[in-house]
């Protein structure tokens, strides 16, 4: 009797050791390849931003493509702080006798998007195809892009099942990467 | 055996592997990260260096002079490779550290650019020699023998500027070179219909401008310029005797400048002629009548023929005189009344130096594009198009032209020819130490474009170990704020709000008042700039524009005030003079450009590209 249940456990450790523990090392690597990716994505698109001056609706497009090749759903914010240069008359929180004190203001990701899309109203009305639909900046602000996933990947699944570690804002995959805009963008 | 000695076997074999491959796995997509982080770390630096750049040329005065821009370049190559070595947290070591993985940068400029790279130097031997010193006693001097090389170095320098420029063989009477820059201005040298001609202007579409002159406005001018002020001593010139009459300036005598240029072929040429051969004397002619006749041939030629609107020269040669003459001009750009003196120059320049390019070249083809060694271009050979031909469709400010397709596709080849071989070159050093192979990458189209377009600076580093690899990789950072250059893209225009703000915003801004006049200027002009005295007083210096009032003449680059705002106590060193104005915040649609704005659009770049400094100029004179 005593060795049976005995068999029963050991059959159970066996088949934990040889299948979950697997499996678990290689859920984590394809998060660690997924995390790869989604920080390769991210710092490319800042740096095409950039480096262009303007974030473009098909760049966006390709960017966040990339981030759902990777299996995951995922959460990408973009901030601009755009400089707003700011010699003479102040708003109310600053004295107006100065010159030259720099302001920055935020732009979101849903303010950029609805500009996509205004964009994209504008030049069905004024049947011009070749425009391009993009955010312009210009030399001196500042764009930062965050992402990171929402689902739960399957490591995070199995790892949740053996030690609970669970949160509401707890993710696996998360990237960011910000930078000065170098350049003052223009439509093509 | 027992399945849990099987499990634990298992396990035995698996944990291993699994531990050796997570190692392995992570430490790749560290080295991928660090790469990451060196790519950001290397296009900050660029950027760095590019911002050095902007801000020393606006400070300099005499930055279009050759030596002075190169002082500007060395200092921006400079900051990059201490600002480079600072993020890759070397701080500390000496630029000499960094400098081996970077087998060069580049640097475009308008009409040309300059390659930074270890160069080859050798070292010769130094030989005393007998000599003596001024005052006759002999002296022994220390001469370099240039046979014996006792040492081979590499420097890291400025390798000498390269122009933009492509020669032409078409046959022999038109056999010339076109030094392109990053705009529609281009300097043409060479033999064009068998005569030896230099050129230098913007190309544009002649059809877009119209030229009308006031008969009335003409008829005073010149009757004040020519009867009572210039004319005329006269010589026959030289090198076409005996087609053209150079009329000069007699008023300060001694000082002769050539004011115009007279065909003898034409009417007036003619009968001025036959009077000087009759008098035979280089004397000045007061004769009222021939006067008259030649004032009344002038305003003939005036409105007859916009290609000899006066002479050959007269328009260009004097400021003071275009000042006057443009005047009499009523100038149309695409439809668009011109009325600011400057930009008319521009356009009045421009479509002279169209309309002979048009006529002298307009069967000029791309393949005629040749080498030096006279080989054709492999690029260019099957390419039949007319490039100079800019009247049917062919806009050299459209890049998608004839024109501007080769024109970036010749900068191009040349930079790549020329970087490749200077990195190649150094490559050759490099790899006897480090085992690695420095190539020239390949860049894509949007970066060429870039670099073919803006003045821009291009940094390569290679050869860096990074974990169990080796980094490479370059960056490109293109300027949009530099005097260098006058774009479209540049201009910013201004208005005063209800409230007494100065606004600055972008052409097609709707929030852009219509009434009145909008004047707009290059983006560089708006910046204050702002230095320290010994005395603790700052002073600021303001670009072209104050309070609206946009200042007549050159140089306003330095007109300095102080007191005024001198209550600054944050430190630094530029900011602008106006308000941006903020579009962005939230989206209002881009409206298309209506007549006031087009103008404002067309005078503002005429007027700066008139104003532009451009080195190879004189040679129209």
């Amino acid at each position: 009797m005593g060795d049976s249940i005995i068999t029963v456990v050991a059959i159970l450790v066996a088949a934990i050791l040889m299948f979950v523990f697997p499996l678990l090392s290689v859920a984590e690597r394809s998060d660690d390849i997924a995390q790869l990716a989604v920080q390769t994505a991210t710092i490319e698109f800042v740096d095409n931003i950039r480096s262009t001056g303007k974030i473009q609706e098909s760049s966006y497009n390709s960017y966040i493509q990339t981030l759902a090749a990777t299996g995951n759903s995922y959460d990408a914010e973009i901030e601009v702080k755009v400089l707003d240069e700011n010699p003479g008359k102040k708003v109310t929180w600053a004295s107006g006798d100065k010159i030259g004190e720099n302001v920055y203001y935020s732009i979101y990701t849903s303010q950029i998007l609805e500009t996509f899309e205004k964009e994209r109203e504008q030049a069905k009305k004024t049947n011009d195809s070749n425009s391009e639909v993009a955010y312009l900046l210009k030399e001196g602000d500042m764009v930062t892009v965050s992402v990171k996933n929402t689902n739960l990947t399957l490591s995070q699944i199995l790892r949740n099942f053996f030690y609970s570690v669970t949160g509401s804002n707890n993710y696996q995959v998360a990237a960011k990467h910000s930078g000065i805009v170098t350049i003052t963008g223009t439509n093509i | 055996m027992k399945v849990q000695y099987i499990a634990i076997i298992f396990i035995i074999i698996m944990i291993p592997l699994m531990l050796v491959l997570t190692v392995y796995t992570q430490s790749q997509i560290d080295n991928l990260g660090v790469q990451l982080q060196y790519d950001t770390k290397l296009y900050d630096a660029t950027y760095d260096g590019m911002k050095a750049f902007q801000l020393n040329t606006v400070n300099n005065k005499y930055s279009q002079v050759a030596d002075s821009l190169k002082r500007d370049v060395e200092a921006a190559i400079k900051t990059f490779i201490t600002s480079l070595s600072n993020n890759l947290s070397l701080s500390g070591y000496s630029i000499k550290d960094v400098s081996p993985y970077i087998p060069s940068i580049l640097f475009t400029l308008y009409d040309g650019y300059y390659i930074y790279a270890p160069t080859y130097a050798e070292k010769l031997q130094e030989v005393e020699k007998d000599s003596i010193d001024v005052d006759g006693n002999p002296v022994k001097i220390i001469k370099e023998e240039s046979k014996t090389p006792i040492e081979y170095s590499y420097e890291n320098i400025l390798k000498p500027y390269i122009y933009y420029t492509v020669k032409y063989h078409k046959n022999e009477n038109n056999d010339f070179i076109v030094n392109y820059t990053l705009d529609n201005y281009i300097i043409l040298y060479g033999m064009v219909n068998g005569q030896y001609v230099t050129k230098s202007g913007f190309l544009i579409v002649p059809g877009k401008v119209k030229l009308e002159i006031d008969k009335l406005k003409l008829e005073t001018i010149l009757k004040r310029n020519i009867l009572e002020y210039i004319l005329p001593l006269r010589t026959l010139d030289n090198a076409d005797q005996e087609t053209i009459l150079t009329l000069y300036d007699r008023a300060p005598l001694g000082n002769l400048r050539p004011i115009d240029k007279v065909s003898l072929t034409s009417n007036f040429g003619e009968k001025l002629l036959n009077r000087l051969l009759t008098t035979k004397t280089l004397a000045t002619v007061n004769d009222d009548v021939l006067l008259e006749e030649m004032l009344d041939s002038k305003i003939d030629e005036f409105l007859e023929d916009d290609d000899e609107i006066i002479g050959e020269n007269y328009i260009i040669t004097d400021d003071g005189i275009i000042d006057e003459v443009i005047d009499v001009f009523k100038i149309n750009y695409d439809g668009i009344e011109i009325s600011d003196s400057s930009a008319k120059k521009y356009y009045v320049k421009a479509l002279r130096f169209t309309n002979w390019i048009n006529k002298n070249l307009p069967d000029i083809k791309v393949s005629d594009a040749i080498k030096i060694d006279g080989s054709q271009y492999e690029e260019f050979k099957d390419n039949n198009s007319y490039l100079f031909n800019t009247i049917n469709g062919n806009d050299p400010e459209d890049l998608s032209s004839t024109f501007s397709q080769h024109r970036m596709l010749a900068i191009r080849i040349s930079i790549q020819t020329n970087l490749n071989t200077a990195i190649a070159k150094y490559n050759e050093r490099f790899f006897e130490e480090k085992t690695y192979n420095l190539k020239m990458p390949l860049m894509n189209d949007n970066e060429w474009e870039k670099i073919t377009n803006h003045i821009s600076m291009a940094t390569f580093f290679q050869g860096l170990q990074i974990g169990n690899k080796v980094y490479n990789n370059y960056t490109v950072v293109a300027s949009t704020e530099n005097k260098e250059m006058i774009s479209n893209d540049n201009m910013y225009y201004f208005k005063k709000d209800l409230t007494g703000t100065v606004y600055y915003h972008k052409i097609d801004c709707p929030n852009l008042e219509d009434d009145g006049e909008i004047i707009g200027a290059k983006n560089i002009d708006y910046d204050v700039y702002k230095s320290r005295n010994e005395d603790e007083t700052y002073e600021y210096t303001f670009g072209d524009i104050i309070e609206g009032v946009r200042l007549k003449g050159r140089p306003q680059n330095n007109i300095k005030q102080v007191g005024d705002i001198t209550e600054l106590s944050a430190c630094y060193d530029l900011t602008k003079l106006y308000k941006n104005c903020i579009i962005n915040q939230n989206y209002i649609p881009k409206i298309t450009l209506n007549a006031n704005r087009l103008k404002a659009k067309y005078t503002t770049i005429g007027r700066e590209r008139n104003n532009l400094y451009k080195v190879n100029e004189y040679i129209n004179m």
